[in-house]
């Protein structure tokens, strides 16, 4: 036994950590009983939020899933009694979308995207599931941006705009307004101020 | 051996001296650490335990920027200066480069600071197609009369065409003395680099104008690319008289009749016109000092004998008076001297331009003033007819290119780590010479006949991407064709529909709300003029559209593309211009420009001090900053062969200009005799 603790003998200070960890989950678990004597039957890291869109229909998710939005994250933390999350900018198709994102990625964080986009091809820019994801049509497309922004998830913003970006990519001037239903609007010395580049000619 | 002092040498009064003096220098730089104590000087431990003694000595500290260096309190200020921390303009920063950044982030920062700039000067060379008999050396090709406009090389070579017109914004001189020893006839096009201004340009900015490749002194391509001496080199072009289209040389040159539209006491600088017409500055010519001057005898007319032959086939002689030819000296082959015709390169200049093929010269009356001879070629050129050869050649740039071709240059402003993908996707793949270049498109081979068939044969990268011309940027684009494109909206027309609570629309939420909010596309109609008065916004429509995104929405998307993208982007509609201008700062390039200004009299004095050259009356001043975005578009990394392409096989056996020729007779090489004697021949052979 002596030479044993001569082989492996710990530190003097592992010894206090234990204890101080000891402590900590006695607080957790004081708190989770706090919240059990409230009589919430949920286990103390799965806490459910719900999240109601703007046709005032309740999404259930869990706590740290939905913590991938900021906004989520800034509300819940303002109030941590109130479990219902009122989005009313988003759809409910569109945080049907939102909340199948959040839960693939919540245990896959998404690489960064580089800029400027290497390919047009979604495929090789990310993965193959969030090139699926982003096959949807324009509407849906535009709209998962706004969500997006309006829930701030960052990965999910990166990734909406990745795809718009690689549907104008390569375009000319006509293409890109045929589509995207823009009208040129502008006049004729514009048109060629800005074809001679002159319109960023910027004073330091 | 004798100037070196060994370590241990014995100490002359001369070596006492000597390290007494740099002692003294050294004690002077000492001066400037008088802010650090005795101590901490040569203190350079991390864990120094001297007492802290004020005047003496002070306390190690760790940098308050957490670059983990440890030092005495009193180096702080020292530290800084080298602390890789500290936020530091960018080293860029006297060539327009805004940014700011820590010290340890400046060399990953450097290659795509948005002022290290590269303009790429690859040249290509073209044929200019004429079928007069003078110009024995060119190839004589007829001139394409059919040609799809939307064909690769064909949308060069109109966009090359498009370029000859620039120089009928030139008067004649000037065009002719824009020219150099390897391109004769012909300036450099195009004339100004096309980030410093297209035509439009060229009514308004005259001092922007065309560079001359006979840059002062030095014949240094890296002058004529720079764009920013866009402003310069033609002084010609902010005289006055550039009006009347004459250039006025300077008294000492030799031939051209100056017409003194304007008096020599010019403010602007001489030197640019103090050239003489063997293209160099006329201090530095030897032609023009050694050779003898051109005799003060000049004939008006003389009477000279002419030959014809008449009715009866005899040669006649009669005479007829000739007027007088100005003539130039000029250099010619292997450093000799000749003479031309002033008129002469002008004349074919015209003939060529005009679409004259036959080589007719054009009237004397046409020929009157330079200016109404260059209008006429403005709308000469028209994209209708094809008058430069369709595949061009790569001749050195150090070459003599013969007189009938014309020079391209490139001229593509990049930025440095954008350069070697545009050098290896334009100018080896597409435009390159040997196996690899220019494989993309395929030619039926009767194209010297005529035949504008053409078959594309090759996509670009993995994702088969088209290559585009576009000729409002002169640069290539990449279109990547997309396995999956979101259906277009149904409703294509615009729907004007009030907002309703009820509306599938998002609104844009009050942090993120721009004064453009309010489609101004959607608007029925709109008319440029009353942007700025525009209605309250209560007109949306049923889907989203790209320009309903707020601004910040707009810009972190199209930061995801490359500058070739954003320029197109840029020119669709004023909301996408917005978000582009937004974003030039970061992913655009910055270019200085020089400009002249007049120089005091002090400043002329400082400048004849140190040079030799005359005194300039002028001086270069930098100019104003301007920003552009590149035109690369990321690099092709293959180039795939199309699937299911028609061979050129198939359109051979259609081509209308295919004239086979079939004989109906048979064919022999000798005459075979008759059958009836080649019997006992046999005969003979086999016995």
């Amino acid at each position: 036994l002596i030479s044993s603790f001569d082989d492996f003998g710990p530190p003097v200070h592992l010894n206090i950590l234990p204890r101080a960890f000891d402590s900590l989950e006695m607080s957790e678990e004081s708190k989770s009983s706090k919240e059990e004597i409230k009589g919430l039957d949920d286990e103390p890291d799965e806490i459910q939020l719900k999240l109601k869109s703007q046709e005032s229909e309740t999404y259930p998710i869990d706590k740290n899933i939905a913590m991938m939005s900021e906004l989520i994250k800034t509300m819940w933390e303002g109030d941590k009694e109130e479990h219902e999350i009122p989005l009313p900018n988003v759809k409910s198709s569109i945080l049907k979308k939102v909340m199948d994102f959040m839960k693939y990625h919540h245990t896959n964080p998404p690489k960064e995207i580089e800029k400027p986009l290497k390919s047009a091809n979604m495929h090789e820019v990310v993965s193959e599931w969030d090139a699926n994801f982003v096959e949807v049509d324009q509407e849906t497309l535009f709209e998962l941006i706004l969500a997006a922004n309006y829930m701030d998830i960052k990965a999910l913003l990166d990734l909406t705009c990745a795809k718009v970006a690689s549907m104008i990519k390569g375009k000319s001037p006509e293409e890109i307004r045929k589509r995207f239903n823009i009208q040129n609007d502008f006049t004729p010395e514009e048109e060629e101020a800005v074809r001679a580049e002159n319109k960023w000619a910027e004073e330091s | 051996m004798e100037g070196y002092i060994s370590p241990v040498s014995s100490c002359d009064e001369e070596d006492e001296a000597e390290i007494a003096a740099i002692l003294q220098e050294e004690l002077q730089f000492d001066e400037v650490d008088i802010n650090i104590h005795f101590h901490c000087e040569h203190c350079v431990k991390l864990k120094c335990k001297v007492w802290p003694k004020p005047g003496w000595s002070c306390e190690i500290i760790s940098c308050p920027r957490n670059c983990g260096m440890r030092f005495h309190t009193c180096k702080l200020e020292e530290h800084d200066l080298m602390c890789s921390e500290v936020r530091v303009p960018c080293l860029n920063a006297g060539y327009g480069c805004p940014h700011t950044l820590p010290r340890c982030h400046m060399s990953r920062h450097l290659p795509r600071c948005p002022a290290s700039v590269v303009v790429c000067g690859c040249e290509r060379n073209r044929w200019i197609v004429t079928n007069r008999f003078r110009e024995t050396t060119a190839p004589h090709r007829r001139h394409m009369m059919h040609f799809n406009p939307n064909d690769l090389d064909v949308s060069l070579a109109l966009h090359d065409q498009a370029l000859l017109n620039q120089l009928s914004m030139l008067g004649a001189e000037e065009a002719s003395a824009a020219t150099s020893a390897t391109n004769r006839r012909f300036p450099v096009l195009p004339l100004h680099s096309p980030l410093t201004g297209g035509p439009r340009n060229l009514f308004h900015f005259k001092e922007n104008n065309n560079r001359s490749k006979r840059s002062p002194s030095l014949v240094t391509d890296e002058e004529d690319l720079v764009p920013g001496l866009s402003g310069s080199v033609c002084a010609k072009l902010r005289r006055p008289s550039y009006s009347s289209g004459k250039l006025q040389h300077d008294a000492s040159s030799t031939g051209v009749r100056s017409s003194l539209g304007e008096q020599g006491t010019s403010t602007l600088d001489e030197y640019f016109l103090q050239q003489c017409t063997h293209g160099v500055h006329q201090n530095m010519c030897r032609m023009c000092k050694h050779d003898a001057p051109l005799p003060m005898v000049q004939l008006k007319s003389v009477w000279r004998e002419e030959w014809e032959s008449n009715s009866d086939g005899l040669l006649e002689a009669h005479w007829c008076k000739q007027t007088r030819v100005n003539k130039v000296r000029r250099r010619g082959p292997l450093d000799t001297v000749m003479f031309y015709k002033v008129e002469d390169s002008d004349d074919e200049l015209m003939a060529i331009l005009a679409g004259d093929l036959d080589g007719n010269t054009v009237p004397a009356a046409a020929a009157d003033s330079s200016e109404k001879r260059f209008s006429n070629l403005y709308a000469a050129l028209t994209p209708a007819e094809l008058r430069v050869e369709l595949s061009f050649e790569n001749y050195s740039k150090h070459q003599t290119k013969p007189r009938n071709m014309l020079t391209i240059q490139c001229l593509q402003v990049l930025r440095r780590d954008e350069f070697p993908s545009h050098y290896e996707a334009v100018h080896c793949a597409l435009l390159g010479e040997g196996l690899e270049g220019r494989q993309l498109l395929r030619r039926c081979p009767l194209q010297s006949s005529g035949c504008p068939y053409s078959l594309l044969c090759m996509t670009a990268g993995t994702q088969n991407g088209e290559i585009s011309f576009s000729p409002e940027m002169q640069a290539f684009g990449l279109k990547p064709h997309l396995d999956y494109e979101p259906p277009l909206p149904s409703d294509s027309s615009v729907s004007v529909q009030a907002a309703a609570t009820g509306s599938s629309l998002i609104l844009p939420t009050p942090l993120t709300e721009s004064p453009l909010s309010p489609c101004p596309s959607l608007r029925p109609s709109p008319t440029p003029g009353s942007r700025g008065t525009s209605p309250a916004p209560i007109l949306y429509q049923a889907a989203p559209l790209l320009t309903c995104l707020p601004q910040e929405l707009l810009q972190y998307i199209l930061s995801y593309l490359d500058g070739f993208s954003l320029c197109q982007v840029a020119q669709s509609c004023e909301v996408l211009a917005l978000a582009c201008a937004g974003l030039v700062r970061d992913r655009g390039l910055v270019l200085m420009y020089w400009r002249k200004e007049e120089a005091t009299q002090q400043q002329q004095d400082q400048q004849a001090a140190t040079t030799s050259y005359k005194q300039n009356k002028t001086r270069w001043v930098m100019g104003k900053p301007r920003w552009v975005f590149s035109s690369s578009f990321g690099s092709i990394d293959t180039w795939r062969v199309k699937e299911g392409i028609p061979s050129m096989a198939d359109h051979l056996k259609t081509c209308p200009y295919y004239h086979r020729n079939v004989t109906g007779e048979k064919f022999s090489y000798g005459r075979v005799p008759p059958r009836s004697s080649v019997l006992p021949l046999l005969h003979l052979l086999t016995s």
